[in-house]
């Protein structure tokens, strides 16, 4: 098939350097986002689970604001908004930070509803045991909500490696912004794209496969 | 009586019938090159410019064309009519200005065309009116004064642009922040990610003539001087734009124009960039090698 394009895989090769900088920054960004938005996750969702005044509503409000606004405003308010008021943060922290702060925002609902999913029978049976309230917290409604969130936290997570590539809008030197630079100078579009959407693509896969090995790991024998 | 007030009439009437193409003759300098036929006939030029990029061709508040180019391409239709209204000016962008000018839409391209290898192919160039390159912005109150200035800071620029390509090569120092609009990096430099945004010299006094808290400095590097764009193998009309070019040089009519357009405190950064009587002519030459480093 003639595309009127010569292919040269050369090329990726002799830039293997820079694109293995990029991915080791967009695995960086992945691990920081994924871990802080299920910590913060959590927190967030056990406070609207548990209906605690004021805080509830204010995890509402945030929830609402990061998942009814694209996530590349939301980086560029980061980026270019918030030196306006005197608050500088480097092109890392901003990717950090959004990618945290939009996985929290998503991981919320989802320990939230896992959290209330939880029947309420073992809460009662940790209280008739005399365990206190944190003590049930901890040891019984916990842990089950978090198998329960499991599927759907493994979503999010997938999504936060993906939208990692977004933090070319604020020229941080991760895979997808390392790559269109490469572009930009060299055209080399197909060598390049082909070669970053397989990365994405078993880095996407193996994420996936990981967190169902931990949901395997902490299934319970039926 | 009657007889004596028409003949009076009459002297002044043939009078001024005769000595009409005298004053125009001495008000429009002959040309060591004639007008090629087909124009002349026409009785008018038409010609591609920019009516986006200020200070060079634009459309101002009133409708009208003016910039930089703009005084070149009515003074190009003095010298061949007599009248610098004698032009019929069609808006160009980037990608379709060169298959205007071969398609025969118009006769020339007045158009910010700087001069590469690959373009002296497929189009003429007259001798070069303007020579750009790739300079800074900084803040006002910035000390950086040379390219030397900015090894191993950090400078902001257009992805996949002249300067990106420059930079990498000769100054592989200097951190580079690229974002693909001129918006994002300059709000980079207002908020001090940057210590400066580089770009072609001509959009940068674009920026600087809207913008006062910035300045340019930096030596030129990636030269590319403007010409204007005739099709190629019109030797004749090559002649005419460059006899043109050199009378305009020789009345310094390319400083006093660029005079109007660009702002007092940028105008030191322009001395060399046209040419003007008495001083070495601009040359395509340096555009041969557009990323050579001048030892930076």
């Amino acid at each position: 098939m003639n595309l009127g394009y010569q292919l040269d895989p050369a090329y990726v090769v002799r830039h293997l350097g820079e694109l293995g900088d990029g991915l080791a920054w967009t695995l960086v960004l992945t691990t920081i986002g994924l871990c802080g938005g299920i910590i913060a996750g959590l927190a967030l969702g056990a406070v609207r689970a548990y209906r605690l005044p004021v805080f509830s509503n204010l995890v509402a409000a945030f929830v609402e604001l990061i998942r009814n606004t694209p996530l590349f405003v939301q980086i560029f308010f980061l980026y270019f908004g918030l030196p306006k008021i005197g608050m500088r943060a480097s092109a890392f922290e901003v990717a950090c930070a959004s990618l945290i702060i939009w996985g929290a925002a998503y991981n919320a609902e989802n320990y939230r509803a896992a959290l209330l999913a939880v029947p309420y029978q073992y809460e009662e049976a940790g209280r008739a045991l005399g365990l206190g309230e944190m003590r049930t917290f901890w040891s019984i409604r916990l842990p089950i909500a978090i198998r329960f969130a499991m599927p759907s936290v493994t979503n999010i997570s997938v999504e936060t490696l993906k939208n990692s590539a977004l933090m070319l809008a604020i020229s941080f030197p991760e895979l997808t912004d390392t790559a269109i630079n490469l572009v930009a100078v060299s055209f080399r579009v197909f060598e390049l794209f082909i070669v970053i959407g397989i990365t994405y693509l078993v880095l996407a896969a193996s994420l996936t496969q990981l967190m169902r090995s931990v949901e395997h790991r902490l299934a319970w024998p039926a | 009586m009657k007889l004596l007030q028409a003949t009076w009439v009459a002297f002044f009437f043939l009078t001024a019938l005769v000595l009409s193409p005298i004053t125009t003759l001495a008000a429009t300098p002959t040309l060591s090159a004639p007008l090629p036929q087909p124009i002349e006939a026409r009785g008018k030029l038409i010609v591609g410019v920019k009516c986006d990029y200020p200070p060079f061709g634009y459309v101002d508040a009133a409708g009208k064309h003016a910039g930089f180019e703009i005084d070149i391409v009515r003074r190009l239709a003095y010298y061949a009519f007599g009248n610098p209204e004698a032009v019929d000016m069609e808006c160009v962008t980037g990608p379709d200005r060169i298959p205007s000018l071969t398609s025969g839409r118009v006769d020339l391209i007045v158009s910010v065309l700087s001069w590469t290898p690959d373009r002296a192919k497929i189009v003429g160039f007259s001798n070069p009116y303007f020579d750009s390159s790739v300079r800074m912005i900084v803040p006002k109150d910035s000390s950086i004064k040379s390219w030397a200035d900015v090894r191993g800071k950090t400078v902001t620029t257009t992805t996949g642009g002249t300067p990106a390509i420059w930079l990498s090569k000769c100054m592989p120092s200097v951190h580079q922040l690229l974002f693909d609009n001129t918006a994002d990096s300059i709000s980079a430099l207002n908020d001090g990610r940057a210590v400066a945004y580089s770009q072609d010299m001509t959009l940068l006094v674009g920026i600087t003539s809207k913008n006062p808290a910035f300045k340019i400095v930096g030596e030129g590097v990636a030269r590319g001087p403007f010409g204007v764009g005739i099709k190629l193998g019109n030797g004749e009309l090559t002649k005419w734009v460059n006899a043109a070019i050199a009378q305009m040089t020789k009345r310094n009519f390319f400083w006093k124009s660029l005079q109007k357009w660009i702002p007092k405190d940028d105008l030191s950064a322009f001395v060399k960039s046209v040419p003007r009587p008495g001083r070495p002519p601009i040359s395509y030459a340096e555009a041969n090698d557009i990323y050579k480093c001048y030892g930076f």
